[in-house]
């Protein structure tokens, strides 16, 4: 049993590429206008020149594809679930007029709803895999230079820039220890005899508090323990700081902008003057 | 043989940038009855070789890993009853502790084996017993009022609760101040003698090894370097060198007294042992110089 295979979220690959080197204010932007972008195009046809552009991000990164990809799998269930049901159950928020494909009592399947949740579905999946791509092609210093960078830009305005980049690289940076951790906690259940993998929905459910509790309470203990690594380090937040990594802008930053908006303007055209049906 | 395991292979995120072959095929055997230590450099593969005795992970292509019969590479191999004959203790097994107090806790282990209610209570006792913590005393106590050492106990009283044959432990004293070494220490060897529990224990003190073991194995580079009784074992000075575990602090000292010309036996693995042995190195160099035909003074000054 291994789960950190799957986990890519909050990973980062080391490796020296175009998409690495770029400057994380850059890349972050450039993720916000894609996600951004992601959420215009509503189409099968938009979305797969989407994938491809994607992919095309990802050779150049130099990391393998299916890694890229592997930390979908856990999450597939969870989606796949979400769009059964959604299909399934949500038929009647559609008006007469839809076509429906199978009707049995509470269960009304239209080809509108069908489509929609299809094409949201395959939307969190390309969000998932474009969050994936930016985590594991920064490095955790990177990131947060660059969030801290981006949020001081709202300083003015009252955002507390530093304390938030910390938080959210607290989180990102535990997600791998939590993973192992539980890891851990199942196979140290699993050795006293605990079946996690059998039962019913009642019977799962009540097989994951040998492991939850644990893993809070450990999770508190290792908060706990942050805590004091940081007041001992005298931290205070980030006022007064100076940084040894300067963050710099460089021509290829400028290169991965004018191709990023040039793919936006071509699908948003593609999208709003071609119209595609499918 | 209870425990055989051949040419087990074992890499660590296979498929993904990070993939790291950690066993690189281990040949180990295990015999019934006995305490064998595993000892070995960090990242060595200790942890990771201790969860195939009990199914946690199962050879995938290379390598067999047989335990009392019941082969693990094997599709559909009865894992459940696997776990329930190789009781395995985690590093900081008191990590997992999830229940009240410390009689349900230990209950956990025979709860999920179908073990019939009634059973259930002398079971948890018995088990707390073993590990020197009074029933009557400890039942009811709450988890989280007890000391680190305390929940490592219930945490291996667990683990007994099960009725293994075999137990494993992994480092069971990382962490634990010089008394809690002490009492866990003693609580794995009154378990081997008067149970007669076949253990097999991961440590990073090679003085416990040598004070508990029958035997050792030391792996290194994902391979059983080294296996044999602990006085054999730990003075291959050169191998334990050479891999960079080192050996024991008297064993080091005899060997240095050695290097100068000293004739001394590597073989004594206590200090008082070594002491006696450098005593009687000692004495028969004076008596050499004493008898007629030597000159000279001893190499060096004790």
């Amino acid at each position: 049993m291994e789960l950190s295979r799957d986990i890519t979220l909050g990973q980062y690959v080391p490796r020296n590429s175009p998409v690495h080197r770029l400057d994380p204010r850059t890349k972050i932007v450039l993720w916000v206008v894609l996600v951004t972008l992601l959420f215009l195009v509503r189409s099968f046809t938009g979305y797969l020149l989407f994938a491809l552009f994607m992919g095309w991000v990802v050779r150049l990164s130099q990391i393998p594809m299916g890694y890229t990809l592997r930390g979908l799998r856990p999450a597939l269930p969870f989606i796949v679930a979400l769009f059964a049901m959604q299909i399934l159950f949500s038929g009647s928020l559609y008006p007469e007029s839809a076509r429906v494909l199978f009707h049995w009592r509470f269960v009304r399947m239209t080809v509108e709803a069908l489509y929609t949740y299809s094409l949201t579905m395959v939307r969190v999946v390309l969000l998932f895999w474009s969050v994936t791509i930016l985590t594991l092609t920064t490095s955790l210093v990177g990131f947060t230079d660059g969030v801290e960078s981006l949020l001081g830009l709202g300083r003015r305005i009252g955002i507390p820039a530093n304390e938030l980049a910390m938080v959210m690289v607290i989180a990102l940076r535990f997600v791998p220890t939590l993973v192992e951790e539980l890891e851990r906690i199942m196979k140290a259940q699993m050795a006293r005899g605990a079946d996690i993998e059998t039962g019913n929905f009642i019977q799962r459910t009540r097989q994951r508090i040998p492991i939850l509790i644990p893993l809070l309470l450990n999770t508190f203990a290792r908060a706990e323990d942050l805590i004091l690594a940081m007041e001992a380090r005298c931290y205070r937040g980030g006022k007064g700081r100076t940084k040894r990594r300067q963050l710099r802008v460089t021509a290829l930053d400028y290169r991965a902008i004018a191709v990023v908006v040039g793919f936006c303007g071509l699908m948003l055209a593609y999208t709003w003057v071609f119209r595609p049906r499918w | 043989m209870l425990i055989t395991v051949e040419n087990l292979e074992h890499t660590y995120m296979a498929g993904t940038p990070f993939e790291t072959k950690v066993l690189h095929g281990v040949d180990l055997e295990v015999r019934e009855g006995e305490m064998l230590g595993l000892v070995g450099p960090s990242q060595s593969g200790k942890s990771t070789l201790v969860q195939y005795f009990n199914g946690l992970f199962v050879p995938r292509g290379k390598g067999r890993v047989v335990v009392d019969g019941i082969d693990t590479s094997r599709k559909g191999a009865n894992l459940k009853a696997l776990r329930q004959k190789v009781g395995l203790v985690f590093q900081y097994p008191e990590h997992q502790l999830f229940k009240g107090t410390v009689g349900e806790d230990v209950a956990f282990g025979p709860r999920c084996l179908g073990v019939p209610p009634a059973e259930i209570g002398p079971r948890v006792d018995g088990a707390l017993r073993a590990v020197g913590l009074d029933p009557e005393v400890f039942r009811d106590r709450y988890i989280f009022a007890l000391s680190g050492g305390q929940k490592r106990r219930v945490a291996i009283a667990g683990v007994l609760a099960m009725n293994p044959r075999i137990m494993v432990f992994d480092d069971p004293t990382a962490g634990l101040d010089p008394r809690g070494r002490v009492e866990i220490l003693d609580t794995i060897a009154r378990l081997h003698r008067e149970q007669g529990l076949t253990v097999v224990f991961v440590s990073n003190s090679l003085e416990d090894v040598a004070r508990l073991a029958d035997r050792v194995a030391v792996l290194a580079g994902g391979r059983v370097v080294r296996v044999g009784r602990p006085a054999e074992v730990f003075s291959d000075v050169d191998t334990l060198a050479r891999i960079g575990l080192g050996t024991l602090q008297t064993v080091d000292v005899l060997a240095r007294l050695r290097q100068k010309g000293w004739d001394v036996r590597l073989t004594a693995l206590g200090v008082e042992e070594a002491a006696r042995e450098i005593l009687r190195a000692y004495r028969a160099r004076l008596a050499r110089q004493a008898s007629p035909g030597a000159g000279g003074c001893p190499g060096g000054t004790l």
